[in-house]
């Protein structure tokens, strides 16, 4: 007789980062939870199904985009991984 | 003029594992100069590839000679952005890293290639590069000295801060044990959890010490698995409380 055991590890009480926007930081902890659940247990499993997050994403979003304007980050408008178009490939 | 940097190591983890604890390096005991961390872009594409941007703000740490010179710059943290792409099907996490803010001061790129290692089992290759320049006349060389030593160090607290996120691992691990009697059973799952446990470099805690048969609350992709036996078990000796949880079922 031969058992398959699944063993499940969490590490409780992790702690937390600020949001660039002192209000959105409770915000981004939920979304932050829900997408290491996703990323760990469906995308790198190759689960092709949506992402579940989009709600707590939605909201955490309004709130650190707003706290970005105000700030005056310059991170609008900025290319994804733009400066690393003129490097050679590694 | 710039300074190029490249070196390559490895990881004696899992590649799922170094990704996932990737998203999780932040707040660590090497991080302090790390303000504030936010996603503020992601997108899953046509062929399974998650693209992120993270926003990080970081003290500006300036040697003192550098901070008599250009005192305007004390005010502001360095605004860092971080893109990746997370690639499941070639295995492999792309990042490039950069300053948007004091760049005239000094400009630091980094690009960072984890993939998982063809030649040893649970390995994770590193590769990191970065271009390091300075436009500020007749500062350059001594800037772009002290940004490379900068650098070097802040590249040996990024992986110390990415191997302690490894070590507060989340995720389901799989063994098998043979059964015997039923307390030979737990006997077996307790080994095989310490040996999981061991294997994610836990070793600063103290091994299981109880084992018990509670009813536990499981991740809810788990809870409509068919089972014979759950056990859960925690770590009195451990700051956080740690949960843990096997459960069995029959095969043969």
């Amino acid at each position: 007789m031969i058992y398959i055991i699944h063993i499940y590890i969490n590490y409780n009480n992790p702690p937390d980062m600020n949001s660039v926007g002192e209000a959105c930081t409770e915000l981004k902890r939920e979304y932050d939870q829900c997408f290491n659940r996703w990323f760990a247990e469906s995308f790198l499993k190759g689960e092709r199904s949506g992402e579940p997050c989009g709600d707590s994403f939605k909201r955490y979003q309004l709130c650190v985009q707003r706290a970005i304007k105000e700030k005056d980050i310059p991170v609008d408008g900025v290319d994804f991984m733009g400066p690393n178009k003129d490097k050679p490939e590694s | 003029m710039v300074k190029y940097f490249s070196n390559n190591t490895d990881i004696q983890n899992a590649w799922e594992h170094v990704v996932s604890a990737f998203w999780r390096r932040y707040p660590n005991p090497f991080s302090t100069h790390v303000l504030t961390e936010d996603v503020v872009y992601r997108e899953v594409t046509a062929d399974h590839k998650l693209l992120s941007r993270r926003l990080l703000t970081k003290t500006n740490r300036l040697p003192r000679w550098a901070e008599k010179v250009f005192p305007t710059h004390l005010a502001r943290s360095v605004y860092i952005v971080e893109d990746s792409i997370v690639d499941p099907l070639t295995r492999s996490l792309t990042t490039f890293t950069w300053n948007l803010n004091h760049t005239t001061l000094m400009a630091v790129e980094e690009r960072c290639v984890f993939k998982e290692s063809a030649l040893q089992p649970a390995t994770t290759s590193v590769k990191r590069e970065a271009w390091i320049s300075s436009g500020v006349y007749g500062f350059s060389r001594p800037i772009q000295e002290f940004g490379l030593a900068r650098f070097k160090s802040n590249q040996t607290k990024s992986m110390k801060g990415l191997e302690h996120a490894l070590l507060n691992g989340h995720g389901m691990y799989t063994a098998a044990v043979t059964g015997g009697g039923a307390d030979m059973l737990r006997l077996k799952i307790k080994n095989e959890i310490i040996h999981v446990m061991s294997s994610l470099r836990l070793k600063s805690h103290l091994p299981i010490v109880t084992l018990t048969e509670v009813p536990v609350t499981f991740p809810h992709s788990v809870s409509s698995l068919p089972t014979l036996d759950r056990y859960s078990f925690f770590n009195p000796y451990s700051k956080g409380k740690f949960f843990g949880a096997a459960h069995t079922f029959n095969t043969i």
